[in-house]
């Protein structure tokens, strides 16, 4: 293996230096990490996944099966990268780059690991389905579990900002070599917004390394002038289409690492594209023969590429096996580099490819295959032998292997647009059958085999992706000369040769042998002996391994290929980072979160900030020195002694207005709203259909066709999708309509004993004596000069009073109401606080108190189902058996025996029934009272209210401890509400 | 009486080839009434940005009264106006959102999701437009400092 | 990612819409209606292979509700339509 000294496409001016496993070696700019690991000799890069076998590259792009490295380099923003998964074959070369074998230790070279390999009679596949079984399974799986793998994340964050864009064009063509630049041309001439996309750094696919002549010119000419003539189109090299996505939406990965804009980030592309055409080309299959997985087994076509594109010779002693003739331009360019070439091709006349093959030196062997090779970490020998006489071997001295057993058309996205396959047989390939709606195929992904025919598919694909969106082009098609028709491919799957170990999927070390073991234990689809051996499941997807598998798995479960079939194509093609599929959206830009009017001033005045559902919102506002604990129990304390603040912005504001405002809502609510006076509050239920209760809230009413609605916090979005639904679909003859005023106002509570006299020291209209503003009311006016509005509702059991101002004014009032209160004490408090405050009076928490089988005679809300006449949403619901069972749970209050225990949020409530615990309940709230300075439980228990009445105890269980507690109604702290109304 | 203060959510981005601005309307009202045709503006000072069948979010730069029509809400609070300027404001869009750009000529307006959240979102002279409730305001407004650090 | 014809805003992508499942005549009223018959409203739907009416919801545009005839297996969109419009 060496670099010849001219003839390469890439520009020999500037040397790189990297290093491989710590030894520094050089490169060339263009080179990619694999043309640099060979031209400098290195023949074993990995160690396979199961076996660690030495493994060294065999391909030359995306297809690469062995050569995944970790890589840490510095890119041109000055950011330290790491990639513990880097494809050697599609990274390109840049200084400093400092590449390490994976899965070899101490190195891959020389790995410890490698005696595994002595073993693998008791590793086939699926061993772990038998072995490692006693006395646990849990005690190997460590040990294994860290054997396995292919290297290793870095502790540290990622640095990388990665990009997201969204594109629309008229035509996406996917591929740039001939037929897609073809396509592109056509497609272009008409007007129409294109857009080109290939995955390499330079336009023109196998161009760049089969050459060739196109339209009398040199190809490369050919591609820089129509690249040149693409100036209105949106050109994306380094770019991978990697899925399709329903309707012609695509996702793209651009790789800009080594862009020469500057850039650091990758950027993912969703494009929507009217019409798409794929050109995505052809893989080649590897031959499978025993220990076809040694380094030095190489693929034909990369080979060339290596030779063509990067000056490498990949060796000097060449056996060059094959069943088709393209190998051959492989052949014919090994020989004129100074190659001593042998060539086994299977069939048994190969045609004039062999004869020319022949004239330039090549010793060829017609009908006959490799039948092994030899040498560990590098071959040393191949042996021939006639396919129709496999034991007569012919000992050759040998440095590379490169093998050919033909090309499977790259059909993944038309696989995954929902294009069937099938299986020609004289091609020995599947290929797409018919093109979905808004798709064209060309080049060799539609079967063509020579340069003309890639071509002139890929023009005839572009005029047709414009004659689909109504426009004509006028424009000559490009030409390449005529060739002569190849001599056909002879299908060749796997050798008769019993005993040996015949590699399928090199990555994840899966063998012919695995295949019938599979075959053998009835897992006869291909999508079980996918997951029964992992065939074709590792980051190379099965690009060199998928036909060749289920090739086997037709001849040992005695089917035809087309019979067996191929597994279910998935995205996406390459290996695409979570954090390019994030691109912005990840640590403090994750989630969209809320912020209060009052932000600013909880962060000054020290609260503590957690996320309650899409708002942020202080638990509590601790002092120094003190716990979030303390700071509760200091602030519920305060509330009901003195006065405390609230910010309650959050909460929900729907406005209704309509004639049929009332006449809706009663159709909707499990309560009577329609005899809700004006200026009136009540506290209401919603309903799902199923009866069980979305939101609870509070519905006031503002004058005779408008309502002012409060849903939960959490709850408001659905709440207002409810409302239109039901308006929308089932009831549009109703006059009425919703405004969500939410983020429009500010509402700060004022809770406690002290409330009132606070509120008297804000200016405002509103009379708030007790006769004018009583529990459960509100009045609109001025406060502060500012439209308003008062309401009396509370959800801490002390008179309390909520003031909202638009929201724009809402950090002023806050830092207003503290002032007006500090002589009487007044103290800010958050949600924890506030949970226990309601805890103490047992106002339920929708979905903490409650669950998606909650109904509302369970929380001993029956009224409203006796009295109210018309079909409310979830009235159905409420009279089934199951509604009306007497075992239902129930939501109680507990007292725990111990005072000075605070049982867990989820302890069982348990009998025992039978010699076992069965739950009858458990309990859904629990705190430390400070009015009642106890520890205090709420819970849904089987027939509670009976438990209540009697007074009954009940055993807690939870994480194995066992405890008791005193069933009660839920409420501990006021039962009758004086201090409500007083 | 105390004399409260209003504090708008503001913020100023810049980058090459992109001014990202919060402006601060006179009024913002949310009115169900007379219809208009789907999503597009019409007006200019005060304008009305088309929401629902039946429903308009009517916008005045320069102090107005209030519309007259069935049902007004005042959200002049609740809504925060973001304006986009430069040569870079459409890849800055793109990187928020699917909408085709050509789908947005001036007099349209659409309603969408922008960086995951609900905008309403129009083109108003050389500027891009885009209302968005005041709550999740500094949370994109932090994303455009983001995505504007991506535009070199 | 399918692209979904609003029937006010035209085409759009996936994520702004929400899915309303298949709708159902809802059987009233409550008290003339039976367990069967209340079951099969809320939980038996006809789930076709092929062509399926569905609610959709355009919740992250103009916030209505439509109608849709999508084919359930290869997801083309053959129709969508206000609610009420002729079928």
């Amino acid at each position: 293996m060496r670099r010849l000294p001219d003839g390469s496409r890439i520009a020999r001016a500037a040397p790189v230096a990297f290093t491989w496993e710590g030894r520094p070696m050089q490169g060339l700019a263009g080179d990619t990490l694999a043309s640099a690991l060979l031209a400098n000799g290195v023949r074993v890069v990995g160690r396979s996944f199961k076996y660690h076998r030495p493994r060294g590259i065999f391909g030359a792009w995306a297809e690469e099966p062995n050569a995944i490295l970790d890589l840490s380099w510095q890119d041109r923003a000055g950011i330290a990268r790491h990639d513990p998964n880097a494809r050697a074959t599609m990274v390109e070369l840049l200084p400093g780059m400092a590449a390490r074998g994976v899965n070899g230790w101490p190195s891959v070279e020389r790995d410890v690991y490698g005696l595994i390999d002595l073993a693998h009679r008791f590793l086939p596949a699926g061993f772990y389905y038998k072995t490692f079984m006693a006395p646990d399974w849990h005690r190997y799986e460590p040990g294994i579990r860290r054997m396995a793998g292919l290297g290793r994340l870095h502790d540290s964050a990622d640095p990388l900002r990665y990009e997201t864009r969204h594109a629309h064009c008229d035509v996406l063509v996917v591929g740039g070599g001939p037929a897609g630049i073809a396509a592109a041309r056509a497609a272009a001439a008409s007007g129409l917004r294109v857009m080109l996309v290939d995955d390499r750094a330079a336009w023109g696919g196998s161009l760049l390394w089969q050459g060739g002549t196109i339209d009398d010119r040199p190809a490369t000419e050919w591609v820089a002038d129509s690249i040149a003539g693409l100036a209105e189109a949106t050109l994306l090299p380094r770019t991978t289409v990697f899925g399709w996505y329903d309707h012609n939406a695509l996702g793209l990965l651009e790789r800009r690492t080594a862009a020469a804009a500057g850039w650091a980030e990758d950027r993912l592309w969703h494009v929507r594209a009217r019409q798409v055409v794929l050109a995505t080309g052809a893989i080649e299959r590897p031959l499978v023969f025993p220990d076809n997985d040694r380094p030095g087994v190489m693929s034909a076509a990369a080979v060339l590429q290596y030779l063509r594109e990067y000056a490498v010779l990949a060796g000097e002693r060449v056996l060059v096996a094959t069943n088709n003739d393209t190998a051959y331009d492989t052949v014919l360019a090994l020989c004129a580099a100074g190659a001593a070439v042998t060539v086994a091709d299977a069939r048994t006349d190969p045609g004039p490819a062999a004869r020319r093959a022949a004239e330039a030196g090549a010793r060829i062997r017609a009908g006959s295959v490799v039948a092994g090779v030899g040498g560990r970490r590098g071959i040393r020998w191949a042996e021939v032998a006639p396919l129709a006489s496999l034991s007569t071997r012919e000992r050759l001295p040998a440095d590379l292997v490169a093998v050919s057993g033909g090309w499977s058309p790259a059909v993944h996205l038309f696989s995954q647009s929902g294009g069937k396959l099938r299986w020609d047989e004289a091609e020995a390939a599947f290929l797409p059958a018919t093109p979905r709606p808004g798709q064209h195929l060309a080049g060799a992904l539609a079967g063509a085999a020579s340069l003309a025919a890639c071509l002139a598919g890929g023009h005839r694909a572009g005029l047709a992706a414009a004659r689909a969106l109504d426009r004509h082009v006028d424009l000559a098609p490009p030409r390449a000369p005529d060739t002569p028709a190849p001599a056909p491919i002879q299908a060749l799957w796997h050798l008769p040769l019993r005993g040996t170990r015949q590699w399928i999927d090199f990555q994840n070390d899966v063998t012919v042998k695995d295949v019938a073991l599979a075959a053998a234990e009835n897992y006869a689809s291909v999508e079980h002996l996918k997951r029964y051996t992992t065939l074709g499941m590792a980051t190379d997807q099965g690009k060199t391994s998928n036909v060749n598998g289920l090739a086997a798995l037709a001849a040992f479960t005695g089917r035809e290929i087309p019979q067996v079939g191929t597994t279910t194509f998935r995205p996406p093609f390459v290996p695409v980072s979570l954090g390019a599929m994030a691109g912005l959206r990840h640590s403090a830009l994750h989630t969209p979160i809320r912020h209060l009017p009052a932000h600013a001033e909880h962060l000054a005045d020290g609260a503590e900030m957690r996320e309650y559902g899409v708002w942020l919102r202080p638990a509590c506002y601790p002092r120094a020195g003190e716990t979030v604990a303390q700071a509760i129990q200091r602030e519920a304390a305060a509330v009901r002694t003195q006065a405390g603040l609230f910010d309650g912005s959050s909460l929900g504001k729907i406005e209704v207005h309509g004639p049929d405002a009332a006449a809706f809502l009663n159709l909707i609510y499990y309560n009577e709203v329609a005899t809700l006076k004006p200026g009136r509050i009540r506290y209401c239920l919603l309903l799902r259909e199923t009866g069980t209760v979305l939101d609870d809230g509070v519905v006031a009413r503002i004058a005779p066709d408008r309502y002012l609605l409060s849903p939960s916090s959490s709850h408001t979005g659905a709440v207002l999708a409810m409302l239109e639904l039901w308006h929308q679909t089932e009831y549009p003859s109703l006059r009425v309509a919703f405004h969500d005023v939410t983020a429009a106002w500010a509402t700060l509570a004022v809770s406690g004993p002290r409330s009132r006299d606070i509120l008297r020291r804000l200016h405002t209209g509103i009379d708030l004596s007790d006769a004018a503003l009583a529990h459960m009311s509100l009045a609109h006016g001025t406060i502060e000069d500012l439209p308003g509005r008062i309401a009396r509702v509370s959800f801490t059991g002390e008179r309390s009073y909520e003031i909202s101002v638009p929201a724009g004014y809402g950090a002023a009032l806050w830092q207003h109401l503290l002032t007006l209160g500090r002589d009487d004490g007044i103290t800010p408090y958050g949600i924890e606080s506030l949970s226990v405050l309601r805890a103490e009076k047992g106002y339920i928490l929708i979905g903490t108190d409650s669950d998606g089988m909650t109904l509302p005679d369970d929380l001993g809300m029956s009224g409203p189902l006796r009295a109210k006449k018309v079909d409310f949403v979830g009235k159905r619901s409420l009279l089934t058996p199951d509604a009306t069972r007497p075992d239902r749970r129930q939501f109680v209050g507990l007292l725990p025996a111990d005072p000075g225990f605070v049982p867990a949020v989820g302890t069982h409530a348990v009998v025992q029934e039978g010699g076992a615990r069965r739950s009858i309940g458990w309990i859904t709230t629990s705190a430390h009272s400070p009015a009642l300075g106890r520890s205090i439980a709420l819970g849904m228990i089987e027939r509670g209210r009976a438990l209540a009445d009697a007074g009954a105890e009940v055993e807690l269980f939870h994480l194995g401890q066992a405890s008791r507690a005193v069933v009660t109604a839920p409420c501990f702290h006021d039962p009758a509400g004086e201090k409500l109304h007083g | 009486m105390a004399d409260l203060a209003r504090h708008p959510v503001a913020a100023r981005i810049e980058a090459p080839g992109l001014v990202v601005t919060t402006r601060a309307p006179a009024g913002q009202w949310l009115v169900t009434g007379t219809d208009m045709e789907p999503n597009t503006r019409a007006g200019t000072d005060p304008y009305a940005l088309w929401l629902a069948p039946g429903r308009r979010l009517v916008v005045a730069d320069t102090p107005a009264p209030a519309p007259d029509d069935t049902f007004v809400s005042d959200v002049t609070d609740g809504l925060v106006l973001i304006e986009i300027i430069g040569s870079r404001s459409m890849d800055l869009l793109a990187m928020g959102c699917p909408l085709d750009p050509l789908s947005l000529p001036q007099g349209a307006c659409a309603q969408t999701l922008f960086a995951g959240i609900r905008v309403v979102l129009y083109r108003h002279g050389a500027a891009v437009r885009m209302h968005v409730e005041r709550p999740l305001a500094s949370w994109l407004l932090d994303w455009f400092r983001q995505a504007a650090t991506s535009l070199r | 990612m399918l692209l979904i014809p609003c029937p006010w805003c035209g085409p759009r992508s996936e994520p702004e819409f929400q899915f309303g499942g298949e709708p159902a005549t809802r059987p009233v009223p409550a008290a003339e209606v039976s367990d069967a018959a209340w079951g099969a409203y809320l939980y038996v739907r006809s789930n076709e292979k092929g062509p399926h009416r569905e609610l959709w919801c355009h919740a992250g545009g103009c916030g209505q509700w439509f109608l849709m005839e999508r084919d359930t297996v290869t997801h083309a969109v053959l129709r969508t339509h206000k609610p009420g419009a002729a079928a």
